[in-house]
């Protein structure tokens, strides 16, 4: 969203032109005229519904709040074919709905135009942008409409809102600051050891469900991990002596330990085998300690330890309980951010996080330390978008000093500010309208401010009250306004969007093509406020802006380096404005604190914060469950009135939060068996433990061993209670030269899958059935 | 042919296997399709351009680039350059539209070419027995995460390649460990590859009990995993100039020496047969960068959408397109200078793309976008192409089929089946 900053400002070209790409941008025509019988019968003949129904299920619910601004007379919609006409009256509600039920019919490679198009997906694009996923209602609404218009839908059902309903989970890889968080943790390393690429985006924030390891990341992995497994201090890694207990004791000791935490769980008897024989040829050829560094190298680039799953264990009715262990990454990654602490793994290990008492002590103790607060706070601060702050890039002629420190400084004040909120229990409404806020000398120097009495925190930041009668919260803070402003003057459009798009997720259609968005010119004489207003003026702009602007001007108080000002270039600064087109928080407001105060109160920030916060916590940023979880908990309290640490509290306890269902695709691929995957082998083990926590085992019988080849039975055993189909894909010593009761496949990587043929592709409940093989070293 | 993205992969197994001896005989002259150009190197310059200082002056029999115009920088190299004017995006427009569509003319999945960029094109298909297949350089690219805003670069549909955006990061990467004795590098290598072997035994074991969803990213990974193992066991055959001085490249004010920075290791890449395929993304679409050491005062952005009435701010946006258009003269001029093993020089055998990822950026559209490239010795130089609205897309097919990538079309098969005649 961050496209349209500038280029929204202003249009001085009123011509808004058929273009000559999209199929679908067709030259206005006039609105069709409804039969004015029976209000809905025309559209669904068979399913007539009344007009207070329509105008509440269809035009309240999804066409005014998310079509219609642009897609009317004037409005930078008015080209294509959904025009909307003014909708009081009855024939104009008839009009409009008529018109949306003929495009909800048509479609385009399958789908319905009219939910293409204002989803983003239609192959030509949307002027509009995505404009339904921050609006599931709206999507639901919309969805039914189309569904009735095609007469495949009649009455729409009561509004499901089930909050409990599981979805599909994930093999989450950590983010980048999970991973960094966690490697301090592990190694007692400072941060920043490890930088990874930045990260694919969703709305702004890390699309966690979907990250994945690119060629650059991996070396970057790489890279980092040998450092810090060399760095690391040795106590941080080793907690007993080899002379001692013995080198073999010692290094086992160590991986086990090391793996529990790496891993966030026990190895298992495979992976400690498998580690130790990594181990083992490089202690005999460097000794001990190296070898032991080159296994946590080898540990810190593991598939077990970049990934977190949570994806449990198959019940018999076809759901997945997340086992101890996933609970426990779940709840710390939730909370703090990094890692499990020893304390919450011997939670897991003890079977108490299953419980709803056991959880709910796991998430008090895990919400009064400090380092959720300090997570809660990182997290407001994506929240807000300070990210860019060390980066924005400002004049250095109108703000000199304005350097790495002070901006450091800046962001320092957002986070001791949050930090206390959360740590006091504090509520949505105190981040906005708060009387105090926090300063270190740096920022204290910066904004001419005094640094106040308080005791010091241990960044060197004293809580300090404000004036009476000066605004104060996030909205108030340097770092904020700084990030949300442009290179060398203040910004109504990003100060704008930063309220609507950030604190109320109301987001903006990017603006149209072949629209002249030429900024205002600056022009001696004429103040900020003034050059915005005269553009937005042109009615092709203002049915965006005037939803953006007039927002932006209350902010007009400050300059581009979050100081405040008393004039804007010599002339008197104006901060009144207003708060247009939004769910519940219309207002106008005379300056900051005002503005600060009312959205203290409000529902749509309230809201939005705790989609976030829950979205964000989950990793799944559009599963409707947790939306509506994160709506129903924000609607219960009174605006402003939700405590900041709820949305996380409400979630760990959820039932949503421990179980999950299969993906789409997830039956089909495991439909020849269930897991039974197995770690390497060590030589002469009788069983191999799997990495798959259902039960089943393969279990080897070598029949003979002559050095250059050998021969065994392989027994799959089902331990559960239903009959499975198997396959099996184990790394083998050698290449098979002859395979009996399975059919087999190479993946030329030294495993191979082995699957039941006609006879024995099924193991019964309890049962086992052989397989052999005789193989070439 | 319609290739998969296991294809394109298998493609450059095969290849690393004769690649790999190719060098052998010619250490930098991997030949692929006959003829064909052997290096493809991409430059991004962000926010299109203003038409009326960019075009050249004259008529496309005998013209220059004015000295004050955008490509004024350029006129040494006129007779190096195709001008092509008049090339439209199909069916995209705005930043991001754009900036999608810029190198992959929009192909999905069901593409031949799945919704891959040229450059991963073409790198997967002659980029097999380089130390790196491609090399992806960026300068400020990342502050705000990676998006269809700020990424040019896609391996398919849908999934993007950060460039690396740390000059010092991205010549270890080029040039591995330097300045280690012999006998511990080798240690450290034989180490790395057991790390590797071990972690993608569990990789694979762990995929196998996972539905297809979760899978895909356990194959990215262990796709990412043997391209790393292929840099540890490829050294690159030149030996490492001193390290780059940048500061801290992320800081505004520090874009002009990350970008000659970045350069220089496009150039050291592509001349010592590191890789064949090199792009250097300076920013990307809506640009926050301000150019503070032309003396700069707007952000990018912010100068591109200045109308003609605004004479002192386009004068800005032109100075910012006229520094990245010098930009490219010194990439022309190095690999100029730089002799290709196989007879001339490197520019002879390089096909040079400067890209950008919409035309006239006031109006948000895509159109007449103003790309200039050089011949490669496929194309014929110095000449200024009056498209009149052709498809960029046959300019990608053209590319990569010259580059010997066997398809019928690149992208979305409308707009992308075909070479410009005029090309």
């Amino acid at each position: 969203m961050i496209a349209l900053l500038l280029a929204l400002v202003a249009c001085d070209v009123g011509t808004v032109g058929p273009s000559d790409g999209g199929d679908d941008q067709i030259t206005p025509g006039d609105p069709p005229t409804g039969d004015p019988t029976g209000p809905g019968g025309e559209i669904n003949a068979d399913c007539p519904l009344d007009e207070a129904t329509l105008r509440a299920e269809a035009w309240d619910a999804v066409f005014q709040p998310v079509c219609a601004s642009c897609h009317q007379a004037g409005g930078i919609g008015a080209t294509s074919r959904l025009r909307f006409v003014p909708a009081d009256s009855p024939e104009g509600l008839k009009a409009n709905l008529a018109l949306a039920a003929t495009l909800a019919r048509e479609d385009v490679n399958g789908e319905s135009l009219l939910w293409l198009k204002p989803s983003g997906a239609h192959p030509a694009g949307h002027g509009g942008g995505d404009a339904l996923s921050a609006r599931p209602d709206a999507a639901e609404a919309l969805r039914w409409f189309i569904d009735w218009s095609r007469g495949d839908a009649c009455e729409p059902e009561a509004a499901t809102c089930d909050p409990t309903t599981p979805t599909t989970r994930h093999l989450r890889r950590l983010t980048a600051d999970e991973l960094d968080a966690t490697w301090a943790d592990l190694l007692s390393l400072p941060r920043g050891r490890v930088l990874l690429a930045a990260d694919p985006t969703h709305h702004g924030y890390d699309d966690v469900a979907a990250l994945q390891i690119t060629p650059l990341q991996a070396d970057q992995i790489r890279d980092a991990a040998e450092l810090a497994a060399f760095d690391a201090p040795l106590a941080a890694i080793v907690d007993c002596d080899p002379l001692e207990i013995g080198r073999i004791a010692c290094a086992t000791e160590t991986i086990e330990a090391f793996g529990l935490r790496a891993f966030r769980r026990p190895l298992t008897p495979s992976d400690l085998d498998r580690y130790l024989a990594f181990w083992e040829p490089i202690a005999r050829e460097e000794g001990f300690e190296p070898a032991i560094r080159w296994t946590i190298t080898a540990i810190l680039q593991s598939p077990h330890h970049l990934y977190r799953p949570e994806l449990g264990v198959r019940q018999p009715d076809g759901s997945y309980l997340l086992t101890d262990w996933e609970i426990a990454s779940a709840l710390s990654y939730l909370w703090w951010g990094t890692m499990p602490d020893a304390a919450l793994l011997a939670d897991a290990d003890a079977g108490r996080l299953r419980t709803p008492a056991g959880r709910q002590a796991a998430v008090d103790r895990l919400a009064a330390d400090g380092r959720a607060h300090d997570h809660l706070a990182a997290t407001v601060a994506r929240w807000i978008g300070l990210g860019r702050l060390p980066v924005v890039g400002r004049d250095a002629v109108m703000f000199p000093g304005l350097d790495a420190t002070v901006r450091a400084a800046m962001a320092g004040e957002t986070h001791a500010f949050v930090r206390a909120v959360a740590a006091s229990g504090g509520e949505i409404g105190d981040l906005l309208d708060a009387d105090y806020t926090f300063r270190d000398p740096v920022l204290a120097a910066w904004l001419s401010r005094p640094l106040g009495d308080a005791p010091p925190d241990a960044q060197g930041f004293r809580r300090a009250p404000l004036d009476p009668g000066e605004p104060g919260g996030l909205l108030a803070h340097a770092g904020v306004l700084t990030t949300w402003a442009l290179p060398s003057s203040s910004s109504p459009v990003q100060r704008g969007l930063l309220v609507r798009e950030r604190l109320m997720c109301l987001p903006m259609p990017p603006p149209p093509p072949n629209l002249d968005t030429t900024p205002p010119p600056v022009e001696a004489g004429v103040s900020t406020r003034e050059r915005y207003r005269q553009h937005s003026d042109d009615p092709a702009c203002s049915g965006c802006h005037v939803k953006i602007d007039p927002i932006g001007f209350v902010f007009e108080g400050y300059d581009a380096a979050g100081r405040p000002r008393a004039t804007d270039g010599g002339h008197p600064i104006d901060t009144s404005g207003a708060v247009h087109d939004t769910p519940s928080s219309d207002t106008t407001v005379a300056d900051l604190l005002d503005l600060s105060t009312h959205l203290a109160g409000s529902a749509d920030v309230q809201r939005c914060l705790s989609r976030v916060l829950v979205r964000l916590g989950a990793g799944h940023p559009d599963a409707a469950p947790l939306t509506c979880a994160a709506d129903s908990l924000a609607d219960g309290h009174t605006p402003g009135d939700l405590p900041v640490t709820a949305p996380w509290q409400a979630l760990s306890l959820s039932p949503w939060y421990d179980r999950r269902v299969g993906a789409p695709l997830e039956a089909d691929t495991l439909a020849a068996g269930r897991r039974l995957t197995l770690g390497a082998l060590p030589e002469d083990s009788g069983e191999w433990a799997d990495d798959v926590p259902d039960g089943a085992t393969v279990t080897q019988r070598t029949s003979s061993d002559w050095g250059n080849g050998w021969c065994a039975d392989f027994d799959v055993f089902n331990p559960t209670d239903t009959a499975l189909a198997w396959s099996v894909r184990i790394p083998l010593d050698g290449t098979p030269y002859n395979v009996w009761n399975a059919a087999w496949t190479d993946h030329g990587d030294g495993t191979h899958t082995f699957v039941g043929v006609a006879w024995n592709q099924t193991v019964q409940p309890g049962a086992t059935v052989t397989f052999g093989l005789c193989a070439n070293r | 042919m319609s290739l998969t993205r296991r294809d394109l992969l298998r493609n450059s197994a095969a290849a690393l296997v004769a690649g790999g001896f190719v060098r052998l005989l010619q250490p930098t002259a991997q030949a692929n399709a006959a003829n064909g150009p052997r290096r493809l190197l991409v430059l991004y310059g962000p926010n299109g351009t203003v038409h009326a200082h960019w075009r050249p002056q004259g008529n496309p029999s005998a013209y220059s680039f004015a000295p004050t115009s955008i490509l004024g920088p350029l006129e040494p190299h006129r007779q190096r350059l195709i001008v092509l004017d008049g090339l439209n995006f199909h069916n995209a427009t705005n930043h991001e539209g754009g900036m999608a569509a810029m190198l992959t003319n929009q192909g999905g999945l069901g593409s031949e070419t799945r919704g891959a960029s040229l450059d991963q094109v073409v790198g997967a298909q002659i980029g097999g027995g380089y130390r790196l297949r491609t090399f992806e350089l960026g300068v400020h690219t990342s502050a705000w995460g990676g998006s269809n805003q700020t990424r040019m670069s896609y391996a398919e549909a849908g999934r993007f390649l950060a460039p690396d955006d740390d000059p010092i990061r991205a010549y270890t990467r080029l040039y591995g460990d330097v300045g280690a004795d012999a006998t511990a590098a080798a240690r450290r290598l034989a180490r790395r590859q057991s790390v590797l072997d071990l972690v993608k035994a569990e990789i694979g074991v762990l995929r196998t009990g996972l539905g297809a969803e979760e899978q895909a990213k356990l194959d990215v990974h262990l796709d990412s995993l043997r391209e790393v193992e292929r840099t540890l066991t490829t050294p690159t055959p030149c030996s490492a100039p001193p390290l780059p001085v940048v500061g801290d490249h992320r800081h505004n004010d520090a874009f002009a020496d990350v970008t000659r920075a970045q350069l220089e290791l496009a150039v050291a890449a592509l001349s010592c047969g590191a890789t064949p395929v090199a792009s250097v993304q300076l920013s990307h679409t809506v640009s926050p960068s301000v150019f503070s050491f032309l003396g700069e005062r707007a952000n990018h952005h912010e100068l591109s959408h200045m109308s003609d009435g605004q004479v002192d701010g386009v004068a800005s946006f032109v100075n910012c397109q006229r520094w990245i258009s010098s930009q490219l003269a010194w990439v022309l001029d190095r690999l100029d200078g730089l002799p290709d093993p196989a007879g001339g020089t490197l520019l002879d055998s390089t096909l040079v793309l400067f890209v950008s990822e919409m035309g006239d950026s006031r109006m948000h559209t895509c159109d007449g976008v103003p790309w200039v490239m050089t011949g490669g010795g496929a194309f014929t130089e110095g000449r200024w192409l009056q498209l009149g609205g052709e498809w960029h897309g046959r300019v990608l097919y053209a590319i990569a089929s010259a580059m010997g990538v066997p398809i019928a079309s690149f992208g979305d098969a409308t707009s992308g089946t075909g070479r410009p005649v005029m090309l």
